[in-house]
């Protein structure tokens, strides 16, 4: 524009080598930071391709180099084994309307949580927080058990309680508006979100489906001892959604893929991880309309909560509570047929109980 | 000094708060979030539109109504009307940003920039009549048709009368010729209104919002500056993708840039805003003048005008941005700001009959030119799908100020500024993203609707969305509906079990149900296969199915606009 009667200053070399010299300072200084960052970066975590995983590489990253704990040889050959081997009975069924009261009866019935959690344990709870929806609609684990169970762990001396999930949509959304951030923040919990960060490639050599994909099991570093929390509902292509299924949140990528071959990936998941405890909090059972209900039409108080060892034998039981048969259920059958628990969860003399 | 230092101050608190409000438009109970997903927000974050003269007056020319909010609007005007352009000058945090960044590169440049007024200031004065004129056309004609419907409407077209007045008034050309032109306008107008039909092409468009400096910087901000900003952190944005952000970003960067050629380039060219005020402001009876008698002429004043008002030669009262460099500056101190009697200085730029014509009469060819094509008539975009709760198309059209507030609070980010893909006229108003959301509308959210300050999204309460209790018979809001494209799909074309959005449909009942059939594969194999179908009776068009749906090009199920809420014409089924 109007720029005729300026005086441009002369560009002396003095002024030249001054610009350089601070050109240099500003890239350098950059360069650093971004070198910093490079270096306090963990080097196994994926990138963008989380979302669509590319070809396996020539040597698969084997998950077994995180050093979680000592590795526990199974009959599954499970990479995530949490599971703890003792005469103690392996699954309890406690009735009760309050969710409180009835699962510290569980708990109780099933030895106390000293027998799942010793002193200075690091404790993974994960509940389902599949979707962004109130506790009311039953979709996700009630937030009073997450707190309740949380409490239960520090009671019985754990260090540090993590809880996680992956959900259907936005992880932070999802956790508020269900509740579970809030309840586990309250009992002292920490509630890692399911960043890009906390997925690793992970192979599960008995798996067809689980090559090279990546997985939540960041927030695994470090944990002795892992319990799932799941409610009971209904769902279109698997019959149920249990504490299995609950599972699928450790999946990421394009895990929808998985429902192509659904019995296959829920008795690779059971195979992927065994909890050291999982229970089934049945005080309102969603029947109809699941995974993800939306009306009280679609609930059933049962007035129950299921705990066990045995995550086959609590998923049979947990089905036949809503009157799902073995039959409707061919993954837990193939499941039981893989060794990985029982499906005539009667065989194990379960502990029956009733509070209020 | 004092006083040019209070003004920076006041710069940064207010461009600090508009950067904050930005941070904190979205859902979380954190004190530095706006709360539930169900409202009402928190914070204010709406403040810095409803203090916009120009987003209010547009509104009432283009509905002939105003929400209760922007009465903080008709504050700056009384303020402006008094005091000249404080609100350039202190508040607007555009404006701070392009202050700054004069500053810095005028610093970097070592000299003197240019300051000296340029005849095109006159342009943004032109651009506001185009903006008024479109977002009056409608209004135009229903307004002489059923006036009494509208007080509000009344009391501005007479305010509009009066402003056309009291330029004749200013004017250079003859009296007389300027009064009969407006009487020959006004008597146009009402015989043009009874003979006339108002339908969606001769209609109010609110397009003052592309370039509103508020707007501009919310955009520009929450779209470009801070996803940019975040990456590599993760912080702020959950998902860091917006559509049409080249756009955003592209003219954000032209008016940084801008300002190398002269300081706040936007402000004394292009802002819109700026000429609503600068046209009050030449009234203004507080504003700054030379004591001639301790005026040594040095210029120094006229160096740091950010306005170019020079006012050491003839004071240009409405390009006046009260910066207040020129008191700080001056060495005799003979500017000051004060109580002052209108004198004969002048006016500022000079806005010609002419130019005015010219662009009140582009302003009334505008929205035809736009709407001449069909977009918001019969070729209306299927995948326009607009939040829940919006308005008809042309109502929200004449309502969205494109400030984009609804799009950052969206909890999973389905909510996206529109590119071009629906027209010039749709560009970043709010459209729904079934690829770059985290997952479709979620079911226990209004917040969008709870953000708009100007109710182009109305607030729905959770019932009346979901369409529970007394709006049980009305049935859920809905924004569109599903479609399964068998093609694609692989149940139906590949007989592969997956049914993902089933499982994940949101409504109750499900909107998608199964039906069970055994199919026999080539090789003669029987098994039982179940198959997706949408009950147009729960689809609400969310969008769920379409985002998780596994076939991610062209996803096997799609959401369209049919049967949206809002709109009787495309919907499809008869309840």
């Amino acid at each position: 524009m109007q720029g005729q009667g300026e005086k441009e200053a002369k560009f002396g070399r003095r002024e030249l080598w001054t610009k350089i010299a601070g050109a240099g300072l500003a890239a350098s200084g950059l360069l650093g930071l971004t070198l910093l960052r490079f270096l306090s970066r963990e080097e196994t975590s994926v990138d963008e391709d989380d979302i669509y995983p590319s070809p396996p590489p020539k040597q698969p990253v084997s998950a077994d180099a995180e050093p979680t704990q000592e590795p526990v040889i199974s009959a599954a050959h499970a990479l995530y084994d949490y599971s703890i081997e003792d005469a103690g009975p392996r699954l309890a069924i406690v009735e009760g309307g309050e969710r409180v009261r009835t699962l510290r009866r569980l708990v109780e019935a099933l030895g106390g949580m000293g027998r799942f959690v010793r002193k200075g344990d690091r404790v993974l709870v994960k509940p389902n927080v599949g979707f962004a929806t109130p506790p009311e609609v039953g979709a996700t684990t009630h937030p009073t058990v997450v707190r309740e169970l949380v409490r239960l762990c520090f009671e019985a001396g754990a260090s540090e309680v993590l809880v996680t999930d992956y959900p259907t949509t936005s992880a932070e959304h999802a956790f508020r508006v269900s509740g579970i951030a809030r309840a586990a923040e309250d009992a002292g919990a920490r509630v890692v979100l399911p960043d890009r960060e906390q997925f690793r490639r992970v192979t599960l050599p008995s798996s067809r489906l689980f090559k090279d994909w990546p997985m939540l099991v960041g927030p695994l570093s470090g944990i002795n001892r892992v319990i799932g929390v799941a409610p009971v509902k209904d769902h279109g292509l698997s019959g149920v959604t249990l504490s299995i299924k609950n599972w699928y949140g450790l999946l990421g990528g394009r895990r929808n893929l998985f429902h192509q071959r659904i019995v296959e990936c829920l008795v690779d998941l059971a195979t992927l991880i065994r909890p050291t405890l999982v229970i089934l909090d049945a005080t309102v059972s969603m029947v109809s309309n699941g995974p993800t209900g939306g009306s009280e039409k679609d609930l059933k108080r049962t007035n129950t909560m299921i705990g066990g060892l045995d995550p086959v034998a609590v998923d049979a039981c947990g089905a036949a509570l809503i009157g799902r048969s073995l039959q409707e259920l061919p993954w837990l059958i193939q499941a039981e047929a893989r060794g990985l628990g029982t499906a005539r969860w009667e065989k194990l003399n379960p502990i029956r109980d009733r509070v209020g | 000094m004092r006083v040019v230092w209070f003004r920076r101050f006041s710069q940064a608190v207010f461009f600090f708060v508009f950067l904050f409000f930005c941070l904190v438009s979205s859902p979380g109970e954190q004190w530095y979030r706006l709360g539930s997903t169900l409202g009402p927000p928190k914070w204010p974050i709406s403040w810095f539109f409803e203090a916009d003269p120009l987003l209010a007056i547009s509104q009432i020319f283009a509905k002939g109504d105003l929400p209760s909010g922007f009465v903080w609007a008709l504050a700056v005007l009384a303020f402006t009307a008094l005091l000249g352009r404080f609100f350039c000058g202190f508040v607007c945090p555009f404006g701070a940003f392009n202050q700054a960044v004069g500053f810095v590169i005028s610093g970097l440049r070592r000299r003197v920039l240019p300051l000296k007024y340029h005849r095109l200031q006159s342009f943004k004065y032109y651009l506001l009549a185009f903006f008024l004129v479109t977002s009056f056309l409608g209004q135009a004609i229903s307004l002489s048709r059923t006036g009494q419907d509208y007080a509000v409407g009344w009391l501005f077209f007479g305010l509009v009368l009066l402003g056309l007045l009291a330029f004749a008034l200013q004017s250079r050309g003859s009296m007389r010729t300027n009064i009969a032109l407006i009487i020959a306008l006004t008597l146009l107008w009402l015989f043009l209104g009874r003979i006339v039909q108002g339908d969606e092409i001769l209609d109010s468009s609110l397009l003052a919002g592309l370039l509103d400096p508020m707007t501009l910087a919310y955009r520009s901000f929450a779209f470009f500056v801070l996803p940019f900003l975040d990456r590599g952190f993760g912080v702020l944005y959950g998902s860091p993708y917006h559509h049409g952000a080249w756009l955003i970003g592209g003219l954000f960067l032209l008016f940084l840039f801008l300002n190398i050629v002269t300081p706040r380039f936007f402000c004394r060219f292009l802002c819109p805003l700026g000429a609503l005020f600068g046209l009050l402001a030449h009234y203004a009876p507080l504003r700054i003048y030379k004591r001639a008698e301790l005026c040594t002429d040095c210029q120094r004043c006229n160096a740091v005008c950010e306005g170019a008002c020079e006012p050491v030669g003839t004071f240009r009262r409405a390009e006046c941005l009260l910066c207040l460099n020129c008191l700080a500056k001056c060495p005799e101190k003979a500017v000051t700001y004060g109580l002052r009697p209108l004198a004969n200085e002048a006016f500022g730029p000079t806005i010609t009959r002419r130019g005015l014509v010219t662009s009140a009469f582009m302003g009334l060819a505008g929205v035809p030119l736009l709407r001449l094509g069909g977009l918001v008539g019969p070729d209306w975009r299927p995948y326009l799908l607009r939040p829940p709760g919006s308005q008809p198309e042309p109502d929200f059209l004449r309502l969205c100020i494109r400030c984009g507030q609804c799009i950052r609070v969206c909890p999973s980010g389905v909510l996206q500024p529109a590119g071009l893909e629906a027209g010039f006229e749709a560009i970043f108003t709010p459209v729904l993203n079934n690829r770059l959301g985290t997952s479709g509308c979620q079911t226990n959210c209004t917040l969008c609707g709870q953000v708009c300050p100007t109710g182009a999204i109305r607030k729905l309460s959770l019932d009346e969305k979901l369409g529970r209790g007394e709006f049980a018979h009305q049935g859920p809001v809905k924004i569109g509906t599903a479609f399964i494209d068998r093609g694609r799909c692989l149940p139906w074309a590949f007989d592969r079990p997956c049914i993902v959005c089933q499982e994940n449909c949101p409504t109750s009942p499900k909107a998608i149900f199964l039906r069970s059939s055994v199919r026999k594969d080539r090789e003669g194999r029987a098994s039982k296969i179940d198959r997706p179908y949408v009950d147009p009776r729960y689809c609400t068009g969310c969008g769920i199915c379409e985002h998780v749906c596994p076939i991610r090009g062209i996803a096997a199920i799609r959401v369209s606009a049919e049967n949206e809420t809002r709109s009787q014409h495309k919907s499809f089924w008869i309840r």
